[in-house]
């Protein structure tokens, strides 16, 4: 009993799966609008924002809101290897303006 | 006159002592040290490789790049940890600091992952964080968790077609090295933005301060009361969020995460309340996480 219902649950969230990265796609195959993008962020629960906005803080990171090197790692340095060339955020490594 | 060509040895010897002094602690005054590793007077160790000037002396001269170079760590580690700062207060966060970086100075090109030994010092020297110990330990944590959201990497997340046909006995995904799932046994989520709120507040106040003499003083928020939360520390769009979890989905998380499958991971669940029915709530979890892109392949 107990194992048909965690397979029912299993199962579910398999569906959910499914339901979250069909989303996504279809948010990054649809051109971003104003409109949509807010109605894209309504539909998604990412929690309390970090008080400040990362890009437009004091103490940004160098990379923040440039964006382009975004998930490959090792960009940043004190001196800001990366800034203004738009590359580093998400990569990790990226530190702050310090 | 031919001057004499200086050697590569002679020029890394020269980087090495150079370093040496830039590197060195500071005295108690923030200073640089009087006497030198071997007991000599810095000063005069100093004079062998750095000419002085018609206004400084040899030892004025570094002392200028040996302080430069510490306040700068210092600052780099304030930045990052202004939740442990608040908890501890100034004088010990001070000490904290200077301490760490002498058990674990720099050694990385980018000063990103200066502080990343933080929570393991804290847990060799408690003396420094007495008596909140242990709220010091879980704010580092949160805090080093958010400079991994910030610019930890991302992997691909899972599309429809690694999901069409799974199954949930064998399906294993991982979490996207960006999140932290975090245990808190205080709300620091709602403190760090209280913290940052009213650090803003003040310094937007100090920039109109001829207009804010009759506003009332701005204090900083108290220390938070103990209370279990479950958070994901993540990024989205580029920005930063804590995101509250139930503490079933957060099991649920944390044993996808820990390579178990789906199925198992859903048994970590059940275990919470197993009368409840779990499905629909389980697919909207699912379906908000994946269309985050919270999850990827298994590597």
């Amino acid at each position: 009993m107990k194992s048909s219902t965690q397979f029912s649950i299993a199962a579910a969230a398999l569906s959910g799966l499914l339901m979250g990265t069909a989303a996504r796609a279809a948010t990054v195959a649809v051109p971003t609008t104003p409109a949509n993008h807010q109605s894209i962020q309504k539909s998604v629960d990412a929690g309390q924002k970090a008080a400040i906005k990362l890009a437009d803080s004091a103490d940004k990171h160098d990379c923040a809101g440039k964006n382009d090197c975004k998930g490959k790692g090792g960009c940043k340095t004190g001196d800001a290897g990366c800034k203004g060339k738009n590359s580093c955020k998400g990569k990790g490594g990226c530190a702050t303006n310090k | 006159m031919k001057l004499k060509r200086q050697t590569h040895a002679e020029l890394c010897e020269l980087q090495r002592r150079t370093g040496s002094a830039i590197m060195r602690r500071l005295n108690g005054a923030s200073r640089m040290q009087q006497t030198w590793m071997d007991g000599r007077r810095t000063a005069d160790v100093v004079a062998e490789f750095i000419k002085p000037n018609d206004r400084l002396t040899s030892f004025d001269r570094i002392e200028i790049y040996n302080r430069q170079y510490w306040f700068r760590l210092i600052d780099c580690l304030y930045d990052d940890y202004r939740g442990l700062h608040a908890v501890l207060g100034q004088a010990k966060f001070n000490r904290l600091t200077i301490e760490y970086l002498d058990r674990y100075p720099s050694r990385c090109f980018t000063l990103r992952n200066l502080g990343s030994r933080i929570g393991q010092f804290l847990d060799e020297r408690p003396d420094l964080i007495q008596p909140r110990a242990e709220l010091a330990r879980e704010m580092a944590k949160f805090e080093w968790a958010q400079v991994v959201a910030f610019d930890g990497p991302v992997e691909t997340p899972v599309t429809v077609d690694d999901l069409l046909g799974a199954n949930p006995t064998k399906l294993r995904l991982a979490l996207q090295p960006y999140i932290t799932l975090l245990e808190l046994h205080w709300p620091l989520d709602d403190w760090s933005i209280a913290l940052k709120n009213s650090a803003n507040t003040l310094r937007s106040e100090a920039s109109n301060a001829v207009e804010s003499e009759a506003k009332t003083a701005i204090e900083r928020p108290k220390l938070p009361k103990k209370k279990t939360v479950f958070v994901a520390v993540h990024r989205y769009q580029n920005m930063l969020y804590y995101k509250r979890l139930e503490p079933a989905a957060f099991a649920m998380l944390a044993a996808l995460r820990d390579g178990r499958t789906l199925e198992a991971a859903v048994g970590a669940v059940m275990e919470s309340n197993e009368d409840r029915d779990w499905s629909a709530e389980v697919q909207k979890w699912f379906a908000n996480f994946t269309s985050m892109g919270w999850f990827c392949r298994r590597k």
